[in-house]
């Protein structure tokens, strides 16, 4: 199932599981409709502690997890192992132009090594 | 964006291609019609003599365009998996100075989470090396 991020759709999640209208809820967790049905609509955002009474009332037990925003990628984190970082701390002293005509310097250089390349596969052939 | 815009971080990697993210307004377009036309371009892959007519409508009528022309390889994005188009990305930019012309170059984060999105297994080691980048600026 895919993840809910906000306070209304836990709630409204929480309410549909246990199949209560949103004025059964509400008598539940003693609030009233309108409260549940502002939170369910985004109206109105309820702190943690009322959220976990509100899904408390649906029967259910509100639990919170942090998620890194970017996981680790463990073939990412293979190939950081490999990289020269003595060549990236020389970039970053160039500025971005300077950076820029480096690598107009190895395009040229790139294209140069393919032509040689092909007329030697020519020559040899 | 893409391999140019790695490269002005820091990268140390070779790109053969320009990756660019364009406004879709119909002056732009019309702009990027008259900017191109004399370099040629042509859909990249595509057989030759194929009919492509190189026009603010055939810019209008799609999105993403690899092309090819005479003075190298060009992507026109007109949307970035997770990034979206031209005004979603304005935000997230750096100004930077390229040929003495103003360029405006997606950001190292934001770089890095495009990439990330579109999820291509080539970009892996790309990302590594951004991602490097990106430790070795929160250091300084």
């Amino acid at each position: 199932m895919k993840a809910i991020t906000t306070a209304g759709g836990l709630l409204l999640e929480a309410r549909r599981r246990s199949s209560l209208t949103q004025r059964q809820l509400a008598d539940r967790a003693v609030t009233a409709q309108s409260v549940v049905a502002r939170i369910e609509r985004g109206l109105s955002t309820p702190t943690l502690g009322t959220l976990a009474r509100l899904v408390g009332a649906a029967g259910y037990t509100l639990e919170t997890t942090l998620v890194p925003k970017n996981p680790t990628d463990p073939v990412i984190e293979a190939f950081k192992r490999d990289i020269d970082r003595s060549l990236l701390r020389r970039n970053l002293e160039k500025t971005p132009s300077e950076r820029v005509r480096s690598l107009q310097g190895l395009s040229r250089l790139a294209a140069e090594a393919r032509r040689a390349g092909k007329a030697a596969a020519r020559k040899n052939r | 964006m893409g391999g140019v815009a790695a490269t002005v971080h820091g990268s140390s990697r070779l790109t053969q291609d320009i990756d660019i993210c364009y406004s879709r307004t119909d002056a732009n377009l019309d702009r990027i019609v008259r900017a191109l036309r004399p370099i040629e371009p042509y859909l990249r892959g595509a057989p030759r003599g194929l009919p492509f007519e190189w026009s603010a409508k055939t810019l209008r009528a799609g999105l993403n365009f690899t092309l090819t022309t005479t003075a190298g390889d060009i992507d026109l994005l007109g949307e970035v998996t997770g990034g979206g188009g031209y005004d979603d990305l304005l935000g997230h930019t750096i100004d930077v100075s390229l040929y003495r012309a103003p360029v405006k170059c997606l950001d190292l984060e934001w770089l890095i989470a495009t990439k990330r999105a579109a999820g291509r297994p080539r970009d892996l080691e790309a990302i590594a090396e951004l991602e490097a980048l990106s430790e070795e600026t929160d250091e300084e």
